[in-house]
């Protein structure tokens, strides 16, 4: 399979979106010529981040302004920025409590109003995206890219319609996770769904479904899928967590398991984290490995310590690179894997509509 | 002058101010008939066999913009709602890219003119009830994104804001949310239908609304006694509004004999089983029989006619136009049979003496007004307001 993914650049600038206030974050446990090393690879190959559920907080709680430090939230554009984040997946999921049975597609439409709305309020700092076009744009503009998902699947009762509704407000990830369509193996209605999904080119997310549904949609999918936050069931068997023989399922589909930090799933130490992103580059191999760290939510919750927001990511790098890591294989975790899925999943579009209409 | 000329002068006129149609239930009647297998209601060609609607009859009754009623049954509530609404809409997105020598889409009034001048049908989309956004004023923002440019607020049930015409009303009118709707809709640029509701519900809303509103399918109240169709004290306040109020060409609701001899029919097919207003075969095939036995009272051009007289009469020429109904209704009037009827009905206003100006406000220009009046006032109101979130008051 092609890597699509733009040529690196030569990195000679220091400066850069991702470099802002690295300098003034203490790493004792890090060597400064490393944190200086992945501030200048992120300036390159910024971080495109698979999970953020900063959406559904302010849809909680709408107070936040998050142009300017924001203590009652762990995610805000400056954070965004010194973190190195190019371009961001914004989780449209909400807790499965939260909306009445009859009320989860309105619940969803309202979850992309304030996506949306938020993206119109920051137009200097994010940008929607529709395609890999964009991703690479914005980074060339210097606007975070957003893409708009996943939305949950069972959204979707018997309704295609609702899905090209979705695809047609912006939505590019659609999470197939408790749809009565994958819960127990794909339905009819549900292999229906995939190729319509790959007919669109939106984004199969894997993430919290069981094994065996994990292996079956990323069968059923012409396009690679993706994990947008787990961690390696190997090294924690949290229930969120991604087995070996799915990592393996994506290595072979081309797919991407994106690792959070998140105390509760990969253990509460940056070094944990990088031991989980080491084992999913060991298993998924270097194509297959992604961040997804699953920030945006208000304070309280346990995080890895130096991973605790968005500006930790060239911590996450440093230590990366003390651990033999190559240049060529972070710029695939933080950025070139994403890009290459979503074109794969362009790619596979383009083909699926010369011969599938509506 | 010969009828037959009077016809040609008809379709002269429509040639260059064609008709702008507020109402037409294609999508619905594809929904049941064949859930949305085009190829098995291919409207290039004659389907007259099964629909009152396709590319050739719509030429041929020179249409020059469709709004497509979005319609989903009033029993759907929440989701159920909001997902069929949302496929309703995307098979008008079919039809679009399906027929694009004849079909386009249109969001603005501007777009409703290129159609026009590129001699192709600008296609719009009406929602047909507020039950369509499940009280959440971000799906009501999602519709507009995808391009519906009006919603009734009401069908035929009263719901949790709005009183229907034709069911207990239980608020008075609108609630404080349904003017909040209301509020909202003049933001963003859709343009409030209120055909279907209560009479209270039409006052409250023109009261509130800073933008047109339009009646995309009633008539009136004074020539024909049905909840359907609207009083004259509500006819006198479009001229202030701006608003259009677009006629219907439903019998039961026009012509007075319709009027009882539906009510016979309409127990029939509950009898059956079937919801009154079903037009799929076997509802069709029930309405024959009854039909037989029972020789139903037929509107005529004339009727509709009648209508527009005193319309005109009462809200005045610039606010007066056409919304048939098309393939929501199960008869027709003779001569106005289906969409390649509209010749007959301007044929007969030329015989009553409406000036061609007059007639090229009801077909065309009226409804386009409405709209392009309606766009400046979201833009207006844009630049002073965001978007509302409120929610009804039980649930807040």
């Amino acid at each position: 399979m092609a890597d699509l993914q733009d040529d690196p650049h030569t990195a000679t600038a220091a400066v850069g979106p991702g470099s802002l206030g690295v300098e003034d974050v203490p790493a004792p446990a890090t060597a400064r010529g490393s944190l200086e090393r992945a501030a200048t690879l992120l300036s390159v190959h910024p971080v495109a981040d698979g999970c953020n559920t900063l959406v559904w907080t302010l849809r909680q709680s709408p107070y936040h302004d998050i142009d300017t430090p924001d203590a009652g939230v762990d995610t805000d554009i400056p954070r965004l920025r010194a973190g190195g984040v190019g371009a961001q997946f914004w989780s449209l999921l909400t807790p499965r409590e939260a909306a009445a049975p009859d009320q989860v597609v309105s619940d969803t439409l309202e979850q992309i109003d304030v996506a949306l709305t938020l993206m119109r309020r920051y137009p200097d700092s994010l940008g929607l995206a529709l395609t890999a076009d964009d991703l690479a744009d914005a980074r060339n503009r210097g606007r975070i890219a957003s893409f708009l998902g996943p939305v949950p699947g069972r959204t979707l009762t018997d309704s295609l319609g609702a899905l090209r509704a979705f695809h047609a407000l912006g939505v590019r990830i659609v999470a197939p996770a408790g749809a009565p369509w994958a819960e127990d193996g794909l339905t009819a209605f549900g292999h229906e769904v995939i190729k319509e999904m790959n007919r669109l080119s939106m984004l199969v997310d894997l993430t919290g479904c069981p094994t065996v549904a994990a292996c079956q949609l990323a069968g059923a999918s012409k396009a690679p899928v993706i994990i947008s936050n787990t961690a390696a069931a190997a090294l924690n068997p949290h229930p969120g967590n991604v087995t070996d023989e799915v990592l393996l399922a994506l290595r072979a589909a081309g797919g991407l398991a994106m690792v959070t930090f998140d105390t509760a799933r990969t253990g509460d130490s940056l070094h944990a984290v990088a031991d989980h992103v080491d084992h999913v580059r060991a298993v998924a191999g270097p194509a297959g490995v992604g961040l997804g760290a699953a920030f945006g939510s208000e304070p309280g919750r346990p995080r890895p310590a130096g991973l605790t927001d968005p500006s930790g990511y060239p911590r996450l790098i440093a230590e990366l690179l003390d651990r033999g890591w190559s240049e060529a294989d972070l710029s695939l975790l933080t950025w070139g894997n994403a890009q290459r899925v979503l074109r794969d999943a362009e790619f596979t579009a383009r083909a699926a509509q010369r011969r599938r209409t509506a | 002058m010969s009828a037959a000329r009077r016809l040609g002068e008809a379709r002269e006129l429509l040639a260059e101010h064609p008709v702008v149609d507020g109402h037409n239930d294609l999508p619905w009647a594809l929904r049941k008939q064949v859930r949305y297998d085009l190829d098995r209601r291919d409207i290039a060609g004659d389907q007259s066999a099964y629909l009152h609607t396709d590319i050739p009859r719509l030429r041929a009754g020179g249409v020059g913009a469709q709004f497509w009623s979005v319609y989903v049954a009033a029993e759907l509530t929440g989701d159920e709602a909001v997902s069929a609404t949302l496929e309703q809409m995307d098979a008008v997105d079919q039809l679009i890219a399906r027929y694009p020598g004849d079909l386009v889409r249109a969001l603005t009034a501007d777009d409703m003119e290129a159609a026009r001048a590129d001699g192709r049908i600008a296609s719009l989309m009406g929602a047909e009830g507020g039950h369509s956004i499940n009280n959440s004023l971000a799906t009501l923002r999602a519709l507009h994104r995808l391009g519906v440019r009006y919603m009734t607020l009401t069908h035929n049930y009263t719901i949790d804001w709005a009183d229907s015409a034709t069911d207990e009303p239980r608020h008075g009118g609108l609630t404080e949310f349904g003017r909040e709707v209301v509020r909202e809709m003049n933001r963003v640029g859709m343009l409030v239908d209120l055909s279907h509701v209560a009479a209270t519900t039409m006052r409250d809303a023109l009261a509130v609304s800073a933008a047109p509103v339009i009646f995309s399918h009633s008539s009136s109240l004074a020539i024909c006694d049905h909840p359907r169709n609207i009083p004259d004290d509500v006819l006198e306040l479009l001229p202030v509004n701006g608003g259009v109020a677009m006629a219907t060409f439903v019998p039961k609701f026009i012509l007075p004999a319709a009027v009882a001899w539906t009510q016979a029919a309409d127990e029939n097919l509950r009898a059956h089983g079937l919801h009154h207003l079903d037009t799929g075969p076997e509802a069709m095939a029930l309405h024959r029989a009854f039909e037989a036995e029972h020789p139903r009272p037929v509107a005529t051009a004339a009727t509709v006619a009648d209508h527009l007289d005193h319309m005109r009469e009462v809200a005045g020429v610039d606010h007066i136009g056409i919304g048939g109904d098309y393939d929501g209704t199960a008869f027709t009037p003779a001569g106005l049979d289906d969409v390649s009827g509209y010749p007959n009905l301007i044929a007969e206003l030329l015989e009553r003496g409406w000036s061609k100006p007059d007639l090229a406000k009801l077909t065309w220009s009226n409804a386009v007004r409405a709209l392009r009046d309606a766009e400046a006032v979201a833009r207006e109101q844009a630049a002073s307001r965001g978007p509302s979130n409120a929610v009804p008051a039980d649930t807040a």
